[in-house]
């Protein structure tokens, strides 16, 4: 035997760790790669052109000892496929998401600035999600090659169907109709505030908002809250598209972003309405954790919900 | 080797299909005399079995495995080679599958005489 046929059957056989069945492979393939040998000399090809021939037939010796043994040639299966994918999807849907809140509100309890709270929720999040993708598709590669030849996919039954998604003309109706009450008083709220206050300090009228609020920062709340009315209609007349979607997320980011900003800041309320009602600095203070917390829930909420319904509809529509 | 080489790749892939299960067939025929690897693969060949070294080889021990095929190793000649053999099993196994080939056969015969 050449060295080049001992380095071939070296490479099929070193990963077998039972040695009786290395022992036997090797000697298989010896038998095989020999027979093979000789039948190409006899067609008058030099011996070692017949060996060359021969180890280029048999291919790449990893994938040559996996058919010989039956093993997987795929990380995972058909048998566990669909249950991975489902696994996987539901795990990053809820555990990265929980994770970046827990994260942001521990920051946001050690009173880190704005950015710092939102930079640890996300990188929070990131870092579990590769950790639930990475150990989720390990346990899988596991089972995959642990589990006995012929072990059939778990039984799936009618009842697991999800409901038809309900993209009826009456339920948009409802959306946007919620969706501009809300805006709209929102909007109302920000200038009433200002030019109605019920609070005055002697002749002068005391907004509940800072009132350096105005032109530029009130100006993009209004903006932002005009810009999310536009984004309902749209949403009523073309419904969740991926566009849409991703529209909604920006959006929210960016009203919280700015309001979470403002408050950490001390730039969100008026500190002459704070001292005239009576309220200690701290206590504006000690609330900031869970205002902050609060905002980043909803935008994470307002988030993944988008993101759901978008998915939903994209399948509704190519099925 | 094969014995309608075809260049349509469709074509192919869809005869390599209806083929696959009558390599088995034809191995637990053949081998109620024993045989070892490459001289099975010639004699196959040599009938019009057209079958691949890739395929037949894993397939051996596959049904060596699965008890229709027993294995012994020959070490009196110079080289040590593998001799597989039907077992009881495994001839069994053939007539099943000889009687589902003939009733396949049947089948399909009535078909096409009726959509001509």
């Amino acid at each position: 035997m050449s060295t080049l046929t001992d380095r071939y059957v070296h490479a099929a056989t070193r990963f077998v760790s039972a040695e009786d069945e290395r022992t036997e492979l090797a000697l298989e393939l010896r038998e095989r790669i020999a027979d093979t040998i000789d039948d190409l000399r006899a067609r008058g090809l030099a011996e070692e052109q017949a060996e060359w021939q021969a180890l280029s037939d048999l291919g790449d010796p990893l994938r040559l000892a996996a058919e010989y043994r039956g093993r997987p040639m795929q990380l995972i299966g058909p048998r566990y496929y669909f249950i991975w994918l489902r696994l996987l999807v539901t795990l990053l849907a809820i555990v990265p998401a929980a994770i970046g809140v827990i994260a942001a509100l521990a920051a946001a309890g050690a009173r880190e600035p704005a950015g710092d709270i939102i930079g640890t929720g996300i990188s929070a999040a990131l870092s579990v999600a590769l950790q639930v993708a990475f150990w989720t598709t390990a346990v899988f590669a596991f089972i995959e090659r642990a589990a006995p030849d012929g072990t059939e996919e778990t039984a799936w039954s009618p009842e697991k169907l999800p409901e038809l998604p309900d993209a009826s003309e009456r339920h948009r109706r409802n959306d946007l109709v919620a969706s501009l009450v809300f805006i709209t008083t929102m909007a109302a709220l920000l200038v009433w505030q200002y030019v109605g206050s019920p609070f005055f300090d002697g002749e002068t009228r005391l907004p509940i908002l800072a009132p350096d609020l105005w032109p530029w920062r009130g100006g993009a709340l209004l903006a932002l809250l005009a810009l999310e009315a536009g984004q309902a209609l749209w949403l009523y007349r073309r419904g969740w598209t991926w566009p849409g979607a991703i529209a909604n997320i920006a959006i929210s980011l960016a009203f919280g972003g700015l309001l979470v900003w403002l408050f950490l800041t001390d730039r969100l309320l008026n500190p002459a309405f704070i001292e005239h009602v009576g309220w200690d600095q701290s206590w504006v203070d000690s609330a900031t954790p869970f205002v902050v917390v609060a905002t980043v829930a909803i935008v994470a909420w307002e988030s993944i919900d988008a993101l759901l319904k978008a998915g939903r509809r994209g399948r509704a529509v190519s099925s | 080797m094969d014995v309608d080489p075809s260049p349509d790749p469709v074509v192919a892939g869809h005869l390599q299909e209806l083929r696959r299960g009558t390599v088995v067939l034809a191995a637990l025929v053949a081998l109620r005399t024993p045989g070892y690897g490459y001289a099975l693969l010639e004699s196959l060949n040599e009938h019009g079995i057209g079958v691949d070294a890739n395929t037949l080889y894993p397939l051996l021990r596959r049904l060596e495995k699965q008890g229709l095929l027993t294995s012994e190793w020959n070490t009196d000649e110079s080289r040590p080679r593998k001799f597989y053999r039907t077992s009881d099993e495994g001839d069994d196994l053939a007539a099943t599958l000889i009687a589902d080939w003939h009733r396949l056969d049947a089948s399909l015969r009535h078909l096409t005489e009726e959509t001509p």
